[in-house]
């Protein structure tokens, strides 16, 4: 199934040296195909890439204030196509803010820190065993 | 009758003699026959003696026995008839008798025989059976007694279980509802703070409904001036619409002007062609004049060559005329030198006769000129012989001066006059007359005798003032006195008063540290509470006193206004927020970081206006302002305001409040306690340092006090005092030697050190004190000043100058006003302490003091600690496995993105631009992680962002700002370096 292809990875954050360094540990961890965009209208135009997983920066209209923050991007996102698990990153640690991501459908949500990419790791090896699981569910159903 | 001793007979008779039972053969009459061995035994009489006695005699009832008796014989048998055998030792015997006749062979009865049975056994059997019956039935009756026992314990045990049950299940009823007492704790706490929380609003939303009203009245009259203002603008549409016809009318004079213009542009034009014509004939005109110009040149020269010859001539004329007008202007320049003296000159010739004289003669005698002339000199004066004598004499010697004489005057006036004559000749020396000066002395006569009355005056004044200067001398010797008096009066008051409040405080202290209950720790609170209180209390009066007498001092030391500032407003937040007031401060940026200054005395003015603030206000806000008014070279001077929305001071009363022991009213103190020092204390701490200040107050609006004050700027770093009192493990083992006469003290002292953890041993005077310095090692000393023997200060001077030690030597001193701290420092103490000691305080001065030797140690390691760097790139390195090219990029996108961040951040700050600043920093925390900055400045850039999120002002923010500028910075550089030498050993492959 998906397993032999590529899994393809979005990364959007608006702190370059972040992302880079993102990037590198994908690279370096497992054979993604990642695509990095430093503004949420940028991967929003490129959704129909049809990634499989995209991780989202919360804070995206620190700097440039006209662009979309990441609340916003992740509606678009999951408004175009609902089943892409979408994982929300922040340096914030706050409660309000990560509740509010996973009321906007957020799969998951990783505070930026030392340990980071390894919950970023795991949080998408679920998502992906949740695929699976779905996927066998329904194949059973319509089998019935 | 004896038995017959047959066979058969002596059968019987041996059985007769075997039976156990005793067996008595009587006769009729009742006296025994026979018996066997057993009778003998039963009654302890012997057979023979037994034989022919009654049988009843050895019964206890004798008639019962013989009844007995009787009986037998008259029914022929008896049987178990109970009687009792009597022994004759006395012991009784229970027996059962039977009884029965025995006959002989013709039946008739011979006699009875009698068988008696021991039955005492049997009847104690008997008796046995009975009790045991009764025990039985008692037995039963227990037995009946115990099943029902038995069921009522279980009864019991099934209630028991019952009543447990019940038990158990109110117990849990009781946690129910403890339980729920907490929650409806909980609820109403949360319905306060929500009804606070309402009560807010409700403040909030009255204030916006009157914005509202207020607002809808200025869009009512906004709208009125609009409709005004469109009244105003249809009139000018109005207007301009006729001025546009105006145009109109005018735009077709004007072409009608234009036409004109163009005729007469044509007549001009003609008129230009004969010009021209005419400009020639001109031209040629003009060189016919010149021509002509020439010739008159030359005729001019001609002339003026004639006119300088008359000039020349005529110049000679005027000479001549001026030389003799010269000559009699010198005469006359003499005369009017003669007439314009003010002292009267009169010529009097040989006879006596005045020849000529001036102005001021004939002003001086009242007579006209020509009656003068001609007239006897002498005949002017009060004594006209004199007069004549003058005049001679001046002939006679040629000259004479100063000769007193008195002038009359026609009306009378009299002239004190001095007269100085001198005789006059011709070029041959003859004598023509003598010329005579009278000079007028009243004035002078009259100055001399003013002078005279003048000096006795003075004479006279310098006597008073004399006296005077003694009185003042003594006066100044009394008042002396009396404030040395007051000074030693206070210094005794001051240590009197401390050295008990320095007890009760201490010892209150340390025992709230020890196990108390809660109402003894409630109790201890009140104490302390109330011993601060009289503390600041006796601090107040004796700072006024200081600064009375003048001997208050103020020091100059560098520190950071903007923390001291914070730290101060700090300590007054907790009683703010229980007021449900609001602080706002307000610090200029522009104010230099460090200043020199008493940072404490500012503290004490501080405190004490802002604590009159929150003392008098009950709603609203305290604002405190610090503002730069201006700046130099050398100095700041710095505006400090403290305003409230308080209670306010009425006009009249802003006089009085900055005296002594003085409120707004008398009242003031009953309803909102305080002494009337405070304000009092800060006048005179302000304008004691040269500065200014003043008060606005509007009553029920509240009061802005403000004052003025110059501080010196410095180039020296300020010492930052620590809050924190943190036990430092490396100084652990510290000798103290407590050097102090009044026991109280020494244990107070003993308690705090043994807290620290440091030994300490006591001296109770400077005697002793030396004595245990020579026999043991001490790292510090704490030395009270007044002890009898050897004070503090014989003590110091003798271990400095003699031991010649260098131990650090601190003085605790109850007493700061007269005492002097400089005399401390000479005699070689290094610093000094107040009593009543304050832990935090005596503990730094103890470590600061003891660590000073190893500080020089300490600040070569701090030198070399800050060349270390500030970035760390071992996690670059790990994460990115040390690949040159991917390490590279990292530090490239830093260096790229991070300084526009950085500008950015400064820009915010200084706009105020919140939100900006909270978003830069933002984006800068995550690159310090990743770049291995150190945590420290991590939490920094929170803070600020915390503090742009909640959009305060703090004071600190611009100087972390900063500071996480310097790091960026420097990260830029050392990323720089190490970019390069990556990319160099990369290249190098």
């Amino acid at each position: 199934m998906t397993d032999k292809k590529k899994i393809k990875l979005f990364l959007v954050d608006d702190d370059a040296m972040y992302l880079k360094l993102l990037e590198i540990e994908f690279l370096q961890h497992a054979d993604f195909e990642i695509e990095t965009y430093a503004t949420g209208e940028l991967c929003v135009a490129k959704l129909s890439n049809q990634p499989d997983v995209i991780i989202l920066d919360y804070y995206l209209d620190g700097v440039d204030k006209s662009a979309m923050n990441g609340i916003e991007t992740l509606d678009r996102i999951k408004k175009f196509n609902s089943d892409i698990p979408v994982i929300m990153l922040s340096s914030q640690d706050k409660i309000e803010v990560a509740v509010d991501c996973m009321l906007h459908k957020a799969s998951d949500y990783v505070v930026k820190s030392e340990t980071a990419f390894v919950r970023l790791q795991k949080t998408m090896g679920t998502i992906f065993r949740v695929k699976k699981m779905e996927k066998e569910l329904s194949w059973y159903m319509d089998r019935m | 009758m004896e038995r017959t001793k047959s066979h058969h007979s002596q059968y019987a008779s041996s059985l007769i003699e075997a039976s156990l039972d005793p067996l008595i053969a009587i006769s009729t009459d009742g006296k025994i026959t026979d018996v066997n061995q057993a009778k003998v035994d039963v009654t302890g009489v012997e057979r023979i003696e037994l034989l022919g006695t009654n049988f009843y005699d050895y019964f206890t009832e004798p008639e019962k026995a013989s009844e007995v008796c009787k009986k037998v014989f008259a029914s022929g048998f008896i049987s178990d008839l109970p009687l009792t055998f009597r022994n004759i030792d006395g012991k009784l015997t229970d027996v059962l008798f039977n009884g029965s006749v025995y006959r002989d062979k013709k039946g008739k009865v011979v006699g009875a025989v009698v068988v008696a049975r021991d039955v005492s056994k049997q009847k104690w059997v008997t008796e046995l059976q009975i009790a045991n019956k009764e025990l039985a039935f008692q037995n039963d009756e227990k037995e009946k007694r115990a099943a029902e026992l038995v069921i009522a314990n279980k009864e019991l045990a099934f209630q028991n279980e019952v009543k447990g049950r019940r038990a158990a299940e109110l117990i849990l009823a009781n946690q129910e509802l403890a339980f729920q007492n907490d929650e409806k704790e909980k609820r109403a706490a949360e319905l306060v703070i929500a009804n606070k929380e309402l009560a807010f609003q409700n403040d909030e939303k009255e204030k916006r409904a009157a914005e509202l009203v207020i607002a809808n009245k200025e869009l009512a009259f906004q709208n009125e001036v609009k409709e005004r203002s469109a009244a105003e603008l249809i009139v000018a549409n109005k207007e301009l619409v006729f001025q546009n016809k105006e145009k109109g009318k005018r735009a077709a004079e004007l072409v009608i002007a234009d036409k004109e213009l163009a005729f007469q542009n044509e007549v001009k034009e003609k008129r230009a062609a004969e010009l021209i014509v005419a400009n020639k004939e001109l031209v040629f005109q003009n060189q016919e004049k010149e021509k002509r110009s020439a010739e008159l040149v030359i005729v001019d020269k001609e002339l003026k060559f004639q006119t300088k010859e008359k000039e020349k001539q005529e110049i000679a004329n005027v000479e001549l005329e001026a030389i003799s007008k010269s000559l009699k202007l010198a005469s006359q320049y003499s005369l009017s030198l003669l007439e314009a003296s003010l002292d009267p000159l009169v010529t009097i010739n040989t006879e006596g006769k005045i020849t000529d004289l001036n102005e001021a003669t004939v002003k001086i005698t009242g007579i006209s000129r020509e009656n003068l002339k001609g007239s006897n000199f002498f005949d002017y004066f009060t004594e006209p012989q004199k007069a004549r004598e003058v005049y001679q004499m001046v002939f006679a010697k040629g000259s004479l001066k100063d000769s007193p004489l008195t002038l009359r005057h026609k009306d009378g006036t009299l002239t004190e006059v001095l007269f100085n004559g001198s005789v006059y000749k011709d070029d041959q020396g003859n004598v023509l007359g003598v010329v005579v000066v009278a000079r007028d002395i009243t004035d002078q006569k009259r100055i001399a005798t003013e002078l005279t009355e003048a000096i006795v005056f003075a004479e006279l004044a310098v006597a008073i003032a004399e006296e005077a200067k003694m009185k003042a001398e003594s006066a100044t010797l009394i008042a002396e006195t009396a404030v040395k008096a007051k000074q030693q009066f206070l210094s005794n008051m001051s240590h009197e008063i401390r050295t008990p409040m320095n007890a009760i405080i201490g010892f209150t202290k340390v025992l709230l540290k020890t196990e108390t209950t809660t109402k003894q720790k409630e109790y201890l609170q009140a104490i302390k509470m109330s011993g601060d209180a009289l503390i600041v209390l006796i601090n107040d009066i004796l700072d006024l006193a200081k600064v009375d007498a003048g001997k208050m001092v103020f020091e100059q030391t560098p520190f950071k206004m903007a923390l001291s500032i914070a730290a101060m407003l700090h300590l007054f937040e907790p009683k703010i927020r229980e007021k449900n007031l609001e602080l706002i401060k307000e610090y200029d940026c522009k104010i230099p970081s460090v200043l020199l200054g008493d940072p404490v005395r500012l503290h004490q003015i501080i405190l004490n206006l802002v604590s009159n603030a929150v003392k008098f206000t009950n709603k609203g806000k305290i604002t405190v302002s610090i503002r730069l008014l201006q700046e130099d070279e050398k100095k700041a001077t710095i505006e400090f305001t403290v305003s409230d929305t308080g209670i306010g001071i009425s006009e009249s009363k802003i006089e009085r409040i900055f005296e002594n022991f003085q409120q707004a009213s008398s009242g003031t103190s009953r309803l909102y306690g305080g002494t009337g020092l405070g304000l009092a204390i800060v006048k005179q701490l302000v304008e004691a340092q040269d500065g200014t200040i003043s008060v606005k107050s509007t009553v029920d609006k509240g009061s802005t006090f403000g004052f003025v004050l110059d501080f010196l700027k410095t180039k020296a770093e300020a010492e930052v005092e620590t809050e924190n009192l943190e036990l430092d493990n490396d100084i652990r083992d510290v000798k103290v030697l407590v050097v102090e006469d009044i026991a109280l003290n020494q244990l107070l002292m003993r308690t705090l050190l043994d807290e620290f953890g440091f030994e300490c041993d006591i001296a109770s005077n400077g005697k002793i004190a030396i004595d245990k310095l020579r026999a043991n090692k001490f790292d510090i000393i704490l030395m009270d000043l007044q002890m009898p023997e050897m004070n503090g200060f014989e003590a110091t001077e003798y271990i400095r100058n003699t031991m010649h030690s260098t131990i650090p030597i601190i003085a605790l001193t109850a007493d700061v006003t007269t005492v002097d701290l400089a005399k401390c420092k000479s005699v070689g103490m290094n610093d000094y302490i107040a009593k009543p000691v304050d832990e935090k305080v005596l503990y730094h001065k103890i470590v600061s003091s003891v660590k000073k030797p190893s500080n020089t140690d300490n600040e070569v390691e701090i030198e070399t600690v800050k060349i270390i760097k500030y970035t760390d790139l071992n996690y670059l390195i790990t994460r990115t496995k040390s690949n040159p090219v991917l390490m590279m990029e990292m530090i490239s996108l830093y260096l790229e993105q991070t300084p526009p961040l950085i500008t950015i951040m400064k820009q915010s700050w200084k706009d105020k631009d919140w939100k900006a600043l909270y978003a830069s920093v933002h984006k800068i925390i995550p690159s310090f992680a990743i770049m291995g900055i150190s945590p420290n400045f991590e939490e920094m850039a929170r803070k600020i962002q915390e503090y742009a999120k909640n959009q305060q002002q703090s004071l600190g923010i611009f100087d972390m700002v900063l500071e996480i500028e310097n790091v960026c910075n420097h990260a830029c550089e050392e990323l720089e370096i190490a970019y390069s030498s990556i990319k160099n050993s990369h290249n190098d492959r």
